[in-house]
């Protein structure tokens, strides 16, 4: 299951995106995300897909890894943009029955759909296969400062965010433990009707909700017992900081940004 | 059914940089009805070899044979669930397998998953609670209310219940008290001679080794570094140093015996028992020697 699992994994290969600050690139994907909006035919596309393809060059990471990624939302990808291209009413239409409608236009806006769903799929595993969790954590936690000051327990969301973060992979492998218990007394995950099938999470569930409330448990008495008295003005072991690479990425978003406005329709 | 491993590798999340080859071209086999202990010290592949016994990896090369069953990298999923009947599989800290309202639901989960009619499925739940010492009161209550032991032996029950041939523990007494572990082995061991299962246990304690296993293979880097009796890896010093094994305490004993008085038993005390007998058998000897000098 762990194999399957590309996004929210981190793999430590060391390179130039590998070393870019954390809040760098949750910037830029955030930013990525709002260009290609704005991104309308196939020439910004084309921008947009060469951005990620550099990114994914300096990232030294196999681009089958980023395949892999997408695997799993694949038909819902493909069904949403078969939507697209049957209910976009066109000027060039080829085919026309009731609501259904197959027109040039509807054809390119599928295909675009299609694209737009891979391209922000790929950035944001390109970002979480750079970055580790608790790095991205750290980021968050710097952009929701300034929000101290309207009460927000910014330290607190920190912790829990990071918490979260750290038991993510515990999880998965508890999950996947009990999984094999599981399927060694005979259980087939895939096996059966879909109501069957929610049935089946049962005994996956049950347990997995248990050992969770055992670890918050044991997680919380740890912490008291080291005399944890909240996150409010604690340092940090491992500091952010920012380089002149980061500003020079967040720069060349900017400049792709300008070209995508100047070639959309 | 006897078990065979050929030249099987496993690599877990191959070609990523973190990937890591648990089992590195393995040989080996398991003979029906015996009592086989699988020894090594973390890290060494034993738990990824138990998981091939019962088809949850694939080797991602080599044939493991079971019976007449041959699992491949690329045997299908669908042949896998029989498999799984035949081999029985109890896990490091089973006790977090438990999901059952009832403790009957929970034995009843396996045999029920084999189309085991429910009340039938219950006769089975309650017999192989009654093997691991739990009786038939115990069936209607949560299994989240007993205590860590208790919760172990039904999770041992729920996998008993599918009545495997092969019956695979991966450390099932860690954690227990004394008492605890004595049962359990005790019950194990009462499968192996009394109903012929063949039993494959993982274990750190060597006591456990040496008093129950017919055979003794020890893991080293993913592959078999020996297989052998007890007795012979017990005197194999360099084999036991590789490893960081010990010998069981009653072995040290008698070796501290033979350092510090130059007494020298004349056999390897396995148990407690043997080493009652090794002793007098010892001072007879000597007294002999006393009257006939």
């Amino acid at each position: 299951m762990k194999d399957k699992m590309i996004i929210g994994r981190y793999l430590p290969y060391d390179s130039y995106i590998h070393r870019l600050d954390p809040r760098a690139k949750l910037l830029a994907t955030i930013f990525y995300i709002v260009i290609i909006f704005f991104a309308n035919n196939l020439t910004t596309y084309f921008v947009m897909a060469l951005i990620v393809l550099l990114g994914i060059h300096l990232s030294n990471i196999p681009v089958d890894q980023f395949i892999r990624g997408v695997k799993p939302m694949f038909w819902l990808f493909v069904f949403t943009s078969v939507l697209q291209m049957i209910f976009t009413p066109g000027i060039t239409t080829y085919f026309e029955f009731g609501i259904i409608s197959i027109s040039k236009e509807g054809i390119t806006n599928g295909i675009l759909v299609f694209l737009r769903f891979v391209l922000i799929i790929f950035m944001s595993i390109l970002m979480t296969l750079t970055t580790e969790a608790l790095r991205l954590t750290d980021a968050i936690e710097y952009f929701l400062t300034p929000f101290k000051k309207m009460g927000l327990p910014v330290a607190d969301l920190a912790l829990m965010l990071s918490i979260g973060m750290r038991f993510v992979p515990t999880l998965m492998d508890e999950a996947e433990k009990i999984m094999d218990a599981q399927r060694a007394r005979g259980m087939d995950f895939n096996d059966g009707t879909v109501t069957e099938k929610i049935q089946n999470l049962v005994p996956l569930l049950v347990p997995l909700f248990n050992r969770s409330f055992d670890r918050a448990i044991e997680l919380a008495t740890a912490m008291e017992a080291r005399d944890y008295q909240g996150g409010d003005g604690r340092s940090k072991y491992r500091e952010l900081k920012w380089s002149i690479h980061d500003t020079f990425v967040l720069g060349s978003f900017a400049i792709f940004f300008v070209i995508v406005l100047n070639l959309r329709r | 059914m006897d078990i065979q491993f050929k030249n099987v590798s496993y690599t877990y999340e191959a070609g990523t940089p973190i990937q890591h080859t648990a089992l590195n071209n393995l040989n080996l086999t398991i003979k029906p009805h015996k009592f086989t202990a699988i020894i090594g010290k973390t890290g060494s592949g034993k738990s990824t070899l138990v998981q091939h016994l019962n088809a949850l990896l694939k080797p991602t090369e080599g044939v493991v044979r079971i019976g007449n069953r041959s699992i491949t990298p690329t045997t299908g999923n669908t042949q896998l669930k029989a498999l799984r009947k035949m081999v029985g599989t109890v896990f490091q800290f089973p006790e977090a397998q438990l999901f059952g309202q009832t403790i009957a639901e929970d034995i009843m989960f396996g045999p029920k998953n084999y189309g085991v009619k429910p009340d039938e499925a219950l006769a089975i739940a309650e017999r192989t609670l009654k093997m691991v010492g739990l009786d038939a009161s115990y069936l209607e209550r949560s299994p989240f209310d007993l205590s860590g032991g208790q919760q172990r032996r039904v999770a041992i029950a729920g996998v008993l219940a599918l009545e495997p041939e092969i019956l695979v523990l991966d450390e099932p007494t860690a954690g227990l008290d004394p008492k605890g572990q004595h049962e359990l082995m005790q019950l194990f061991s009462r499968l192996n001679t009394e109903m012929g299962t063949t039993i494959i246990l993982v274990t750190h304690q060597m006591e456990q080794v040496a008093e129950y296993a017919d055979d003794v293979i020890v893991m080293e880097e993913g592959t078999v570094a020996k297989q052998a009796s007890p007795r012979e890896i017990f005197s194999d010093s360099d084999i036991l140093a590789n490893n960081y094994l010990n010998v069981p305490r009653t072995v040290a004993f008698s070796n501290e015996l033979a350092k510090a008085y130059g007494w020298n038993l004349s056999d390897m005390p396995l148990t407690t028992d043997d080493l009652a007998v090794d002793l007098m058998r010892y001072f007879k000897a000597k007294k002999e020697a006393r009257y006939e000098g």
